[in-house]
């Protein structure tokens, strides 16, 4: 199969999951009469179909990245990583899970395309959701290292076992992979995630965790403009 | 009777059991590996049960039933997106009565389809 077939199978299976529960959750509601049942019915609807239409938008940006011309400036990890915990909230409260920022004290800023580094955190946060155990939190952190500014997104999924972390890491930005300990996804959001880090200079790497869980990992060029960010602009 | 429904995407797993709970006394396994424990304690009379359960498959776990007493003769309803991928011929060893698409199938169906099989094996 050619790469267009591939990607097209792969959105598919991406989007079937999904529309798969959207439609259960409509057959549920026409048979709810509760209203508070009804109310939370539609809530799992609206959520849901949020983060399909999250995936058909990165999708489509992801097609268009070769020929687009984007504006690189400095982003301020900390403020992206609140902007976009704010955003999933509803979705981690209804599934019961809960976001822990780590960033330091001074302030770190990434050289990048502002839209697309939120794109790219919201994709791997919205993965961790996926895939996190029930209860547990979903760690996002920032840290300098050898002048390259990183953002970790931590859950605490299912242990994978070596070989399949191999392939993981192996395929990781090159083709959508389905990852058989975590069944829901074809990979195609990580595939999408890496598009957008090498567009802006950086990269995606991924550490799995001897109790459960994979730590997916943005490496993006530093900014230097401290000053930039004392000056308080975004 | 009495439908155990093993399916690790809990929104879905929910609004099945609120599909079932008017006519059957339902019960949700999210985790593969805690289905056993589940089994042995609660006896039910059907498994409902997706294919993709996480680290393990469905298929996993049918062979491993087939090795125990209690669970050999359990029937098995699969309800999955790769329905159409599954051959029949392939997992009735498994005692699997049906195959049924998570994309096709509603309510009314599933509901007859589990007071078929339940009947058929008391």
């Amino acid at each position: 199969m050619d790469d267009f077939g591939g990607g097209l199978v792969a959105a598919a299976h991406e989007l079937k999951t999904p529309l798969t529960l959207v439609r259960q959750l409509s057959l549920q509601l026409a048979e709810t009469k509760d209203d508070a049942a009804r109310a939370e019915i539609a809530r799992r609807i609206r959520l849901t179909s949020e983060r399909s239409l999250r995936l058909v938008d990165n999708l489509t940006r992801a097609a268009r990245l070769e020929s687009a011309m984007f504006e690189m400036e400095p982003v301020l990890l900390s403020g992206l990583c609140h902007e976009v915990v704010d955003e999933l909230s509803p979705l981690s409260l209804a599934l019961g899970q809960e976001f822990q920022i780590k960033v330091g004290k001074s302030p770190l800023v990434a050289v990048g395309n502002r839209d697309l580094l939120r794109s790219l955190v919201m994709g791997l946060v919205d993965n961790a959701l996926q895939y996190n155990a029930p209860g547990a939190s979903i760690e996002i952190s920032t840290r300098i290292r050898r002048n390259e500014a990183e953002l970790a997104v931590r859950d605490h999924g299912s242990t994978m076992d070596l070989a399949e972390f191999r392939r993981l890491k192996e395929s990781l930005g090159l083709r959508a992979m389905p990852i058989a300990a975590r069944p829901l996804s074809s990979g195609l959001g990580l595939l999408i995630a890496q598009k957008f880090a090498l567009a802006m200079n950086g990269h995606l790497s991924v550490e799995r965790h001897r109790h459960g869980g994979l730590t997916f990992r943005a490496h993006l060029p530093a900014s230097q403009q401290m000053s930039f960010v004392s000056a308080g602009q975004p | 009777m009495k439908i155990l429904i093993l399916e690790d995407d809990k929104w879905f797993a929910d609004s099945l059991c609120a599909n079932l709970q008017p006519k059957f006394d339902v019960r949700v396994c999210y985790d593969p590996e805690k289905f056993f424990s589940a089994a042995e304690k609660w006896r039910p009379d059907v498994l409902l049960a997706d294919v993709i359960l996480g680290a393990k498959n469905l298929f996993v776990l049918l062979n491993e039933m087939q090795s125990y007493a209690d669970t050999r003769t359990l029937p098995v309803v699969i309800l999955s997106t790769a329905a159409e991928q599954i051959k029949a011929s392939d997992v009735v060893e498994y005692n699997v009565k049906k195959i049924l698409n998570k994309t096709e199938i509603t309510p009314r169906i599933l509901r007859e389809t589990l007071l078929k099989i339940g009947e058929g094996s008391s």
